[in-house]
């Protein structure tokens, strides 16, 4: 096992370097560069060109540049946004847990909705039960995060007159996990969980419940899962003991896979609900052109799906040790 | 837009954009009541406004209003646009009083000397301590300003500035005359106040704080969250009865980018003040009945224009003023308005619209435009007519529009854009859209490098001047948003004269001229200005209106008399 991991370990890395170089030189082929952005609708004459490229270290050769950059990546050192001059790091330490934190909650959330329920439609196949949960999950699917989340906060407005917390009663986990959970779960009260980190949760959990459903079909008609039922095991043991472990192992991966899709949603959700985490700064800082903050937040997604799928991977292994073997 | 830069700005709802509360319902302060009205201003609460982003701190730095107007709360000019009430615009719009200066006096044409308030403080926190604002300071601040502000060359007119031995009176010379001076010295964009050991604490000082001599005294920024200033008990200020100023004891500024959340929070009670969408007015009318609506236009010039080779190369079909003027016929201004919102607006003249109130605007509906109003009549027919004898028929062309952060900043942007797209398919001028990212639009279409034409939204400038110089003077002769390399010697001479002139009414009456002028040849088709609005809660009182907020001085000019009945 230790083996397969370092193995594992060191396939990343290349796509890490690859991703790096991607992100540095990608970000400065989009029109209207950094300097332009400084400059805002003001011409920008060379000399104000040549001194801000100096100012903000953009007037090196590009390679060395990108050398520079990830050195101090290495060192774990993101350096200054180009446009705010803020230190990336400083605000890193209350956005990053935040997008974190949403997301895990988005992923929890959606465990719990889609494990019991793709579970539950696979035992009670072509019951109303079943019907019903696969048009739930369709509908899931098909329901676009960003509209979700608008009409909640318009209609949550126009009937009730209930808004979101407001952004400076955010409070960080272990400022106040009180006002922390109420602002990603319950941001129009307890009886209402609508916050983002649910509605997150909620479209994500479509994909999981289908594919539960379907592993668990697959799962229940092995040949082990009938013997268990033979030896006369009651329902719930042969479900949760020996179906459902064999069925996750899929769905695991799926998780996995979903890192990104979290991390995409979290940026448009972010926005809708205000939250202030590393998706709505990335957006932003794109439109800016602000290259180091742009490249720090992706190099940090990039690294979030690397391990993520590294611990899939990891996972599988464990599940499954032909996989390590092979 | 002045500087908007970067995408997803999103909407302007900064503090102050609305008349005071002591009227009678259209704007106008009932008899009996102050300036401010509502009666007597109580000191102390916190007026929680909302800001769509943060992008620096530092007023010398930055191309943006949006810096701008947040370092209106902590600095200081030497003069400032003057708060006027009631509807808008009206003839005291955009006229100056003086702010860290008692007067000015002005021995000859090119010389200003203006004398310091005594009391003028800046805050009282390290480095600086709570020391006078001196004279010293704002030769400190012209430097750098001159050395480092994107804006420049908006006092490009100023050959030196001396301070006096005292530091109580600094005297900026001028190159030439340059009647708008006060204006430009009030400008949003250029002087602000900072003192140099602050500003030289260390290499990110000007950028992690604020430190100046306004009513606020800065106190946070949390990114993505809230921007923060508390009272500065020192301002030098008072109001009429002798009290001080700032009423309020803070400022809050949610940090909100979508435009739903802002409206969510305003009826949750959450904000006191924020900055409507048109298309959105009616839902805040009904979901919050007691919220007073604010209306005005804002000077902000919506405008066709064309390519630079029409004018640098002669290129067909633009270099036809008969085409141009087939484009200015083609669009139904009162049916953009309408398309925007039921309140309406105003046809823009060219180049200052009517943001800029009756002293400068010269209304292209009124009897005093002259005969050259004819060419902002829709006329489809006509239209094609002058399109058949510039043997332009079957015109179809490219036009290039931003299609991000104008959509947010200035919300009716793409409504009028999608209007012009139809109006000229009437006129049979054939469109094919090219929607460009914002910062792309900026670098490529607004820099004057496209084809076709392109619709657009000119930088908010303080004062008429900077339209002028801007757009009409070469390139390289401060011509910085000379998008279309418009080169006409005749108008730039025209232009110097007028601005060389010192007497008001004067100026104002040359530059009308100019404006006949302009519609004639329309080098730049002037578009709409519509109404925009604004929603405050009642209990907010003596916030007098600015422009909209495109003074963007909101802090020093309006939230200064702002007050809370609580």
């Amino acid at each position: 096992m230790r083996n397969y991991i370092i193995k594992r370990l060191f396939l990343a890395a290349p796509t890490l370097i690859g991703v790096s170089l991607l992100l540095f030189f990608m970000v400065r082929l989009i029109p209207g560069d950094i300097v332009q952005q400084i400059q805002g609708d003001n011409q920008v004459t060379e000399q104000d060109r040549s001194r801000i490229e100096r100012e903000l270290g953009l007037d090196k050769p590009a390679l060395e540049q990108y050398f520079r950059w990830l050195g101090d990546v290495v060192t774990l050192d993101f350096g200054n946004s180009l446009r705010s001059r803020e230190d990336i790091n400083d605000r890193m330490r209350t956005t990053l847990p935040t997008t974190i934190q949403m997301s895990v909650l988005a992923i929890l959330i959606s465990l719990i909705i889609a494990i019991p329920i793709g579970t539950l439609a696979a035992i009670r196949q072509d019951s109303i039960a079943d019907y019903v949960s696969r048009s739930v999950a369709i509908a899931f699917l098909a329901i676009p995060t960003f509209w979700l989340g608008t009409m909640i906060i318009v209609y949550m407005s126009r009937w009730f007159h209930l808004a979101t917390p407001p952004p400076q009663e955010y409070a960080q986990v272990w400022e106040d996990p009180y006002a922390n959970l109420k602002f990603l779960l319950f941001p129009f009260g307890y009886f209402m969980p609508l916050g983002p980190a649910v509605i997150l949760g909620v479209s994500l959990s479509g994909t999981v419940m289908r594919l539960m459903r379907a592993q668990m079909l697959e799962v229940l008609r092995q040949d082990y899962v009938r013997t268990a039922w033979a030896k006369g095991l009651r329902e719930r043991s042969v479900v949760v003991s020996h179906a459902m472990k064999n069925a996750m192992i899929p769905v695991i991966t799926v998780i996995g896979l979903q890192v990104p899709i979290v991390v995409g949603g979290s940026v448009v959700v972010e926005s809708i609900y205000n939250v202030p985490g590393m998706g709505q700064w990335l957006f932003q800082s794109i439109g800016f052109r602000d290259y180091t903050t742009v490249q720090a937040i992706s190099l940090l997604i990039a690294v979030t799906v690397v391990a993520s799928n590294l611990v899939v991977d990891i996972t599988y292994a464990y599940l499954d040790p032909r996989i390590r073997v092979g | 837009m002045a500087a908007v830069t970067g995408a997803s700005a999103g909407a302007i709802a900064l503090v102050g954009c609305g008349d005071d509360d002591g009227d009678n319902g259209n704007g106008t302060p009932a008899a009996g009541e102050t300036p401010g009205g509502g009666g007597q201003p109580k000191q102390g609460g916190t007026l929680n406004g909302t800001v769509s982003l943060v992008l620096g701190k530092d007023p010398h730095k930055a191309s943006t209003f949006l810096t701008h107007a947040l370092a209106s709360y902590s600095y200081s000019r030497l003069y400032r646009f003057k708060t006027v009430i009631g509807e808008l615009p009206q003839p005291e719009w955009y006229t100056v009083e003086p702010e860290l200066a008692t007067n000015v006096e002005m021995p000859d044409a090119t010389t200003y000397i203006f004398t310091l308030h005594d009391g003028a403080k800046f805050h009282n926190l390290p480095p600086v301590m709570g020391r006078n604002v001196t004279a010293e300071d704002v030769l400190y601040s012209f430097d750098r300003y001159r050395a480092i502000s994107p804006n420049r060359a908006n006092l490009d007119m100023v050959q030196s500035v001396e301070p006096s031995a005292d530091g109580k009176q600094v005297t900026f010379k001028l190159n030439e005359p340059f009647g708008l001076f006060l204006n430009r010295i009030a400008s949003y964009q250029d002087l602000w106040i900072m003192p140099r050991e602050f500003v030289e604490e260390s290499e990110t000082a000007s950028e992690d704080r604020m430190l100046g001599s306004g009513p606020f005294i800065f106190e946070e920024l949390r990114p993505g969250e809230v921007m923060r200033w508390r009272r500065n008990p020192d301002y030098f200020e008072t109001d009429e009865r002798g009290n001080k100023l700032p009423y309020l004891d803070g400022i809050d500024l949610a940090i909100i980018t979508d435009q739903n959340q802002v409206l969510s929070q305003f009826a949750a009670g959450n904000l006191h003040t924020i900055s409507v969408p048109p298309q959105l007015i009616d839902q805040v009318r009904s979901e919050n009945p007691d919220a007073i609506i604010d209306t005005s236009p804002r000077n902000i010039l919506s405008f066709v224009y064309f390519e630079p080779a029409t004018y640098t190369e002669d290129k067909p079909p633009f270099n036809d003023v008969r085409v141009r003027r087939a484009i200015s016929h083609a669009i139904d201004r009162d049916a953009l308005l309408r398309r925007v919102s039921d309140e309406g607006g105003f046809w823009a003249s060219m180049p200052i619209n009517a943001g800029f109130g009756e002293t400068w605007y010269l209304d292209p509906q009124s009897d005093d435009f002259g005969e050259n109003a004819q060419y902002f009549e829709f006329n489809p027919d006509r239209a094609r007519e002058l399109l058949a004898e510039a043997n332009a028929t079957n015109l179809t062309v490219p036009m290039h529009f931003s299609s991000t952060t104008y959509n947010t900043i200035v919300p009716y942007y793409p409504i009028v854009k999608d209007g012009l797209a139809a109006l000229f398919d009437q006129a049979g001028i054939g469109i094919r859209e090219v929607p460009e990212e914002y910062g792309q639009y900026i670098a490529t279409t607004f820099a004057g490098q496209f084809d076709g034409m392109a619709f657009g939204l000119e930088s908010v400038f303080s004062d008429i001047a900077a339209y002028y110089t801007n757009m009409f003077y070469p390139g390289d002769a401060g011509g910085g948003r000379n998008h279309s390399s418009i080169d006409d010697p005749e108008l730039v001479s025209r232009i110097q004269d007028m601005l060389r002139l010192q007497d008001l009414e004067e100026l104002r009456q040359a530059n009308f001229e100019l404006q006949r002028y302009l519609a004639e040849q329309m080098y730049y088709v002037p578009v709409v200005t519509p109404v925009e609005f604004g929603a405050r809660v009642p209990q907010v009182k003596g916030l007098l209106n600015t422009s909209g907020p495109t003074t963007y001085g909101l802090g020093t000019e309006s939230v200064r008399t702002a007050w809370l009945d609580v």
